[in-house]
Order: structure tokens, then C-alpha cells, then sequence
């Protein structure tokens, strides 16, 4: 209400002022003309009187009969307003006039009287308005002769009076009129100043419901009129808009939930497709298991060439084939964001001799010299994902050996950088092979992509084996890249941060964790020993049994956790190879029983810790974890090579047949 | 309203006539003295008579002669002397002339606007004599008694020691006289 009485008080005090001048000015004209005109009346009828009365007092000055002057003033009496008169004799002494006092009227017309003497005697009158009255003086002649003068004074209180009449009267007509005009304003302001209150008054309620739907009625043609009209166009607008706003988060909302569902359906699909991939691996892993296991046996058997020919091809087909698997597998992994980094310590340059030694009898095969190139200055034990390093590694020396047909891979591995608590390696696998043109440089990192496809029909794979180790680079905080020339060579490189240690780890070493592998290729233990062997699958049963037997191990088999549990407690075993996915009680609980039974033991004496080897087909990520929680000490994935078991087994038994 | 009469502030005149009295009374006899008092009441009478031709109009072609005002006296008396003395002046704008006339039953007053007539005169007096003189419009004044009844149209009058005068308007209107409304306001008495 503020502003409206803002603008009504401005309206207010704008007619008041309007008003209040007028009449102001009105009224001072008015007096102004009054006093004027009273004046110029008051001038001309005391000149007539005058006139008149000094012709009249001709013959009595003449006669000196001041008796007959007075006579003939006290007519003058009647007049109204005339409240003295005085005649002077040619002398300028007084002759006759009232009141009758003389002595009054010598001090009161001392000053005057010598000075209207000149200008009476030139015929002249003078006319003088005071402050308490006006006087009138006029010369008497006869025949021309000046012989006296009379002075006639009026008294200004009809003025006065006139003008106090008119004051008032001025004032009760200021009132009225002006009462007059401010009801006629009041009627206009209100006019005006409503349909504007009205408006702001919806306005402040529009703006507190937030309800545009409300209309300010309308009223005049006018400018509020319009203004009135605008602002309903306004609240149209607002409220189109304010619709089309509400529509348009209904229509967010319901894509968002359509997004949301479609999240869980595709997160939904993903899980499916991981859990499936995780069967799958198992149940390809296990038959493959079977496969390169007892092909494995059958070689070591007495067999005439062509049949060790065709057994070789069969082993190398299924490793091709189950490498194959892995790249899926992994590849699946990494897109499902399932692939997790775990680091943990091992030995650098254990990890590269060892990856070295591997692929050295493939380099050999096709000719070529594998060479590796260490720096002086690499860390011996470090922590990283050694798994992955060496999946990457493998993945490189892999595809070099590959696609080399001559000349040499050179695997060079550097300290580029060295800080405290960080160190970060170069590593650079250098092939002399065809080399790639640079145009393909990006689209080789790609999956499923190889730099010629005619590649793939010359030389297999999946594509995939690039991709994998860029997204491991990258997972690991590293950068990957590509130097080549065609024709020359290639050259891939990485950059890897690894945490250096000076300290010897004790945590337990896992599979991938490599310690020293012998160049040459064995096929016996060479000493006495006694397996414990806990799986329930007969093909893995008889596999396992076959190839100890060969290293010379002592096996006792068992087909169940619980079987295996009270074998474990009731002999001496060097180390237990325990399968991990069983029925009735698995290899987890199996464990965690033999470990239970182990720590009560303790308690009666000092006791060594029996080695527990998980074999498992769980390749997905959290096996691993699974196994060192449930207090195994060693990890092989099945399907694992001869060679690969022999190692796990020289691990776990030297130190004890040493130390025994 | 004190007194209606007119009267003459000359209260030297009247100190002199109480002062005459006086001497009169004591018995010392100056003609001297006498003779200038009466010169005196003369020069009172010569200086109304001037005042009275003031409030008197004449008829157009009577006054219109640039000869001035000729005021004429009839037989020997002081105040023709005191009239001659105001010879000269000017009165309604015109030369005041004096001129002693011849007394004779046959009076020529032609050129005579007023006509002093001597109290010794006044036997002589008529009507006829007075105006029938060769003069158009004659203003008469005579200090005698009856002098209204003898035909005059001023006539001076002395009461209370106060020199008045009377006027009558028959002769005045006859000879186309105009006596100011003032002055005979001024009169004792008119008749």
C-alpha cells in the first residue's frame, strides 16, 4: 500500500499546491485591485468634496466668517468616510474645520504644510494615503485667486473593511471550491490510483501463489487500461510457459526414470554377462584342463613321430585356444569395469629374467634372438600388479615374436624416473618385423583390430591382445605408445609407475609371483615327496595323479573337503593341492578347517605350517583374494601347465625337504 | 451654530469705536483723531465693497469692456476716499477705477458698474435717479438707512459693532444682476 499511497500523496499535495496558488494569487490580485480601485475612488470623490466644498467656502474665507466656514463643513459631515476637515486661510493659518481641535491639526499638518503650499497655489491637489489616513488637499479660488486651502482627511477603515470582507469571503469560497476540487480529485485519483493498487495488489499475490492463471479485470481504455491488458498478456505468457516448463519436467522426469530402468536393465545384462563369462571360463577351463594335461602325459609316453607330431599339434592348438579364451575373458573384464588393480610386492628383474626364459624357446623356434636389456638401476623388489605387468609384457613379446620374421625382439627396460616413494620405468619391446605405417598407429590399440586384416588370416589371434594390455597400461597409471617405421621395425613402449622397496617382502608369493626358473627343462622333482591331493573331478583327478607320479611325488588323492580335512590332520603331507570349487565343503572351508586344526596344535608344541596350493579354474578377479582369506599359500589356475606345477611344488617343498 | 449674523473680524475697528467712546466720553476732542477713525470705518466699508463686487456677476457685455470695473461714487464721504486708495488693484481680473460723479438731479452713470452712494445723498435717492443714469447694469451700495426702500441693492449696515449689509434683489434682477448664492448667504437679510 506503500506506493499507492505514494502516488495518492503526490496526487495530494500536487492539487493543494495547484489550488492553494491559484486561489493565493487569485486573492492578492483581488486586494491589490480592491486597494486600487478604493483608492481611485476614494482620489476622485475627495476631490469632487473638495471641489464643492471649497467653491462653497469661497464667500465665507472672502468674509472671514469662520462662523459661516463651519456652518458649511458641518455638511461635510454626513460624508461618509471623511473624518476631518480643515481650511486654511490665504495665510496657510487655520480657519475653520473639525473636530474642531486647532492645535491637533497645526502639529498634525506642521510638516505637510509648508510643503503643498506651492503646489495648491499652481491649482494642483495632493492626495496622500497613510498608514491611518488618507488625506486630500485642494487649493480654493475665486476668479483665479488663490485665497485659502482645504484639506479633507478620510479615514482607510472602509478599506479595511473591504478588504477584510473580501478576505473572508475569498477564504469561505477558497474552502468550498477548494473542498469542491478535492472531492472532484479524490473521484479522479481514484480513478487512476485504484485499477493501479488493484494491479499491484494481484501482482503481490500472483507473486506469492505463484498462480499465473489469475486476471486483473479489465477496466478502462486508457493508459492503466493497457497497462492492465499487458500485464494479463504477461501472465498469459508466464503461464504458457509455465506450462510448457511443467510438461517438459514431466516429460525429464519420465526420461530419466526410463533412464534409471534402462541403467538397471543394462547393469542387470552386464552382471548376467560377467556371471556367465565366470561359468563359462570354469567350464571351459576344467574340459581344457583335461585336454593339454593328458596331452601333455601322452607326450611324455613312448610314441613313434608321427604321433608325437600330432600330439604337439593338438597341445598347440588347445594353448592357442585357451589363450584365446583369456584375451575374452580379460577383454570382458576390462569393459565391465570388473578389472581391479592389485598390487603387491615382487622381484623386478626375477619377473623379466623369468618372462625372458619364456618366450626365449618360441624366439628360438622361429630364429630370432630374444634379448634382454635391464638397467643398472632397476629396484629389485618392487610393488605393482606383477600379473599384469607380465600379461603385458607377454602381450608384446607375443605379438613381436609374431610378426618378426628375421632379426631380433629386444625387450629394454629403463629407469626413467626416480622419486621418492615412486619410480617409473620404461619398458620397450623392439622388433625387426615389417614395421606399421603410422596412419594405423591409433586404430591398432583398438579391439579386434590388427594393423592388416590380411594379418589376421596370416597369422590368428584375436585382435585383442593390443587393446588389453593398453587398457592394463592405463588401469595401472601408465601411458602406452608406438614408434615405427615400415619396412624397419617396430617399437612399443610403456611408461609404468612402480613403488620401489628396499626390504625383502615376506607376504606369501602367489603364481604369478615368479622367483627362479630354471632354463632348463625339467621333468622330476628330484627328491621324496608327499602330495595331498583334494579334487572331486576324475579327469583333474586321474591329470594331477599322472603328472606327480612322473615327478616322483608320493600322491595320496582324496575326492572331497571333507575327505581331504581328515587326511590333512591324520598324515604328514610336504604340501596339499586343494581344489577350490567341490561339493559338500569346498576348498575354502577345507582350508580354513586345516588351518583351525593347525593353530590348536600349536598351542601343544611348535608345529610347521602345512603348505595349502589352491588350484582353481576361477580366473575372474576376487579369487585370489578368496584363496589368501581362507589361508591357502599358493595359486595355480587350472588349466595349469606340467612345468607350472613342478615349479609351485619346488617352491613349497625345497625349503622344507632343505630344512628337514 | 453661534450666531447667524455675519460680522466682521476687524476687532480693530472695534477696539477703536470702544476706544472712540472712551475719548468722547473723556471729553478730549481731536478732529484728527476723528477723521482717521472715520477713515477707518471708511476703508472697512471700501474693502466689503471690493469683497460684495467679488460674488456679483454682470451681465456679459457689461463687464466685457477692457476699461476694468469702474466703481463710482455719489457725494462727498470718507469712504469714497478709501476707495480711491484701493484704486489699482484687481479684482475678478479687472482694474479697479474710481470715479466721483457730479451730484445733479440729472445722474449719468454710463461706464459705472457700482455705485457708492454717500449717506448725504439720500434724500435724492429714487429708483428712477439711480437707475435710469445712462449706466446697464448698476451695482448700488449706500451705508444710509432705508436705502432698500429707496431703490439700493446693497446696503451697509453696522449692528453690534459689526458693518453687515443687506440686500435686496429687486433692483439687482431689474438690471440683470447676479448676487452670488455665497453672499447672500452672507447677508443680514435679503429681501
Amino acid at each position: 500500500m506503500a506506493q499507492t499511497e505514494f502516488i495518492k500523496q503526490k496526487l495530494d499535495q500536487l492539487m493543494v499546491r495547484t489550488v492553494s496558488l491559484a486561489l493565493g494569487a487569485t486573492a492578492l490580485l483581488l486586494l491589490l485591485y480592491q486597494g486600487w480601485t478604493f483608492r481611485d475612488n476614494m482620489h476622485q470623490r475627495l476631490s469632487v468634496v473638495a471641489q464643492i466644498a471649497g467653491q462653497n467656502l469661497t464667500a465665507a474665507l472672502e468674509f472671514e466668517d469662520q462662523t459661516q466656514a463651519q456652518r458649511l463643513l458641518e455638511s461635510l459631515r454626513v460624508e461618509k468616510g471623511i473624518v476631518a476637515v480643515r481650511v486654511l486661510d490665504r495665510d496657510g493659518q487655520f480657519f475653520a474645520g473639525y473636530p474642531n481641535d486647532k492645535k491637533d491639526f497645526e502639529t498634525q499638518s506642521q510638516t505637510a504644510q509648508a510643503r503643498p503650499v506651492e503646489l495648491m497655489s499652481l491649482g494642483s491637489t495632493e492626495y496622500i494615503l497613510g498608514r491611518n489616513v488618507i488625506e486630500h488637499s485642494a487649493g480654493i479660488f475665486l476668479h483665479k485667486e488663490h485665497i485659502g486651502d482645504i484639506v479633507i482627511s478620510a479615514s482607510p477603515n472602509p478599506l479595511f473593511l473591504q478588504w477584510l470582507i473580501s478576505l473572508i469571503l475569498i477564504v469561505a469560497a477558497s474552502l468550498v471550491s477548494g473542498w469542491l476540487a478535492m472531492r472532484a480529485a479524490i473521484k479522479l485519483q481514484q480513478r487512476i490510483v485504484d485499477p493501479i493498487s488493484q494491479l499491484a495488489l494481484l501482482t503481490r499475490e500472483i507473486t506469492l501463489a505463484q498462480d499465473f492463471s489469475v486476471r486483473v479485470p479489465h477496466q478502462a481504455n486508457d493508459e492503466i487500461g493497457q497497462l492492465t491488458e499487458g500485464f494479463n498478456a504477461m501472465l498469459s505468457q508466464l503461464q504458457i510457459r509455465e506450462q510448457a516448463l511443467a510438461e517438459r519436467n514431466a516429460e525429464l522426469e519420465k526420461a530419466a526414470h526410463e533412464a534409471t530402468e534402462a541403467r538397471c536393465v543394462a547393469e542387470q545384462a552386464v552382471y548376467v554377462k560377467s556371471m556367465f563369462l565366470a561359468n563359462m571360463s570354469h567350464e571351459i577351463r576344467t574340459p581344457m584342463n583335461g585336454i593339454l594335461g593328458m596331452t601333455e602325459l601322452l607326450l611324455d609316453s613312448p610314441l613313434n613321430e608321427e604321433q608325437r607330431l600330432q600330439l604337439k599339434t593338438t597341445l598347440s592348438s588347445g594353448n592357442a585356444l585357451l589363450s584365446i579364451i583369456n584375451d575374452i575373458l580379460d577383454f570382458s573384464k576390462i569393459e565391465a569395469g570388473k578389472m581391479v588393480i592389485s598390487p603387491s610386492e615382487f622381484d623386478l628383474r626375477g619377473l623379466l629374467n623369468d618372462i625372458h626364459g619364456l618366450f626365449q624357446q618360441s624366439a628360438q623356434s622361429k630364429g630370432l634372438s630374444l634379448v634382454l636389456e635391464m638397467d643398472a638401476a632397476l629396484p629389485h623388489q618392487c610393488k605393482a600388479d606383477a600379473g599384469r605387468l607380465r600379461q603385458i609384457l607377454a602381450n608384446l613379446l607375443g605379438n613381436a615374436i609374431k610378426f618378426t620374421s628375421q632379426g631380433q625382439v629386444h625387450l629394454k627396460v629403463q629407469v626413467l624416473e626416480q622419486k621418492v616413494g615412486s619410480v617409473t620405468l620404461r619398458l620397450e619391446v623392439k622388433d625387426t618385423g615389417q614395421g606399421i605405417p603410422a596412419e594405423q598407429h591409433q586404430q591398432i590399440f583398438e579391439e579386434f583390430k590388427q594393423a592388416d586384416s590380411s594379418v589376421t588370416r596370416q597369422h590368428g589371434g584375436t585382435g585383442l591382445g593390443l587393446a588389453i594390455a593398453l587398457q592394463l597400461t592405463r588401469l595401472m597409471g601408465g601411458t602406452m605408445g608406438l614408434d615405427s617405421v615400415p619396412g624397419l621395425g617396430s617399437s612399443f613402449w610403456f611408461l609404468l609407475p612402480v613403488e620401489p622397496l628396499t626390504s625383502t617382502p615376506q607376504s606369501l608369493h602367489l603364481a604369478t609371483a615368479v622367483t627362479k626358473v630354471q632354463a632348463t627343462h625339467q621333468t622330476k622333482l628330484g627328491y621324496p615327496c608327499k602330495v595331498l591331493v583334494v579334487e572331486d573331478h576324475p579327469v583333474n583327478q586321474l591329470l594331477v595323479q599322472t603328472t606327480l607320479t612322473r615327478f616322483g611325488c608320493e600322491t595320496q588323492m582324496t575326492s572331497g573337503g571333507r575327505e581331504g580335512f581328515v587326511a590333512a590332520t591324520e598324515q604328514y603331507f610336504d604340501v596339499v593341492l586343494m581344489d577350490c570349487q567341490m561339493p559338500e565343503m569346498d576348498g575354502y572351508e577345507a582350508t580354513r578347517q586345516i588351518r583351525e586344526w593347525e593353530s590348536q596344535q600349536s598351542a601343544l608344541g611348535p608345529r610347521r605350517r602345512l603348505p595349502i596350493v589352491a588350484l582353481t579354474a576361477h580366473a575372474m578377479q576376487g579369487d585370489r583374494e578368496k584363496c589368501e582369506a581362507a589361508g591357502m599359500d599358493d595359486y595355480l589356475s587350472k588349466p595349469f601347465s606340467a612345468q607350472s606345477l613342478l615349479h609351485v611344488l619346488q617352491r613349497w617343498t625345497a625349503e622344507s625337504s632343505r630344512s628337514d | 451654530m453661534r450666531k447667524p449674523s455675519p460680522h466682521l473680524t476687524l476687532t480693530r475697528l472695534l477696539r477703536t469705536s470702544q476706544w472712540l467712546v472712551l475719548v468722547c466720553a473723556m471729553g478730549v476732542s481731536s478732529n484728527v483723531a476723528v477723521a482717521n477713525e472715520l477713515s477707518r470705518a471708511a476703508r472697512i466699508q471700501a474693502v466689503l465693497v471690493l469683497r460684495i463686487v467679488k460674488f456679483v456677476s454682470w451681465p456679459p457685455d457689461a463687464l466685457a469692456r477692457q476699461d476694468g470695473l469702474q466703481i463710482c461714487t455719489l457725494g462727498d464721504s470718507p469712504t469714497h476716499l478709501a476707495l480711491q486708495a484701493l484704486q489699482g488693484q484687481k479684482v475678478r481680473e479687472q482694474e479697479i477705477k474710481v470715479r466721483k460723479l457730479v451730484p445733479s438731479p440729472s445722474l449719468d452713470t454710463s461706464g459705472c458698474h457700482v455705485l457708492y452712494v454717500a449717506a448725504s445723498q439720500r434724500a435724492a435717492v429714487s429708483p428712477a435717479w439711480l437707475y435710469d443714469s445712462g449706466s446697464r447694469a448698476l451695482l448700488t451700495i449706500s451705508d444710509m438707512p432705508d436705502f432698500g426702500q429707496r431703490g439700493g441693492i446693497i446696503s451697509l449696515v453696522q449692528q453690534d459693532n459689526k458693518m453687515g449689509f443687506e440686500v435686496y434683489m429687486r433692483y439687482a434682477r431689474a438690471n440683470g444682476l447676479q448676487i452670488g448664492s455665497l453672499l447672500l448667504e452672507l447677508a443680514r437679510s435679503v429681501e
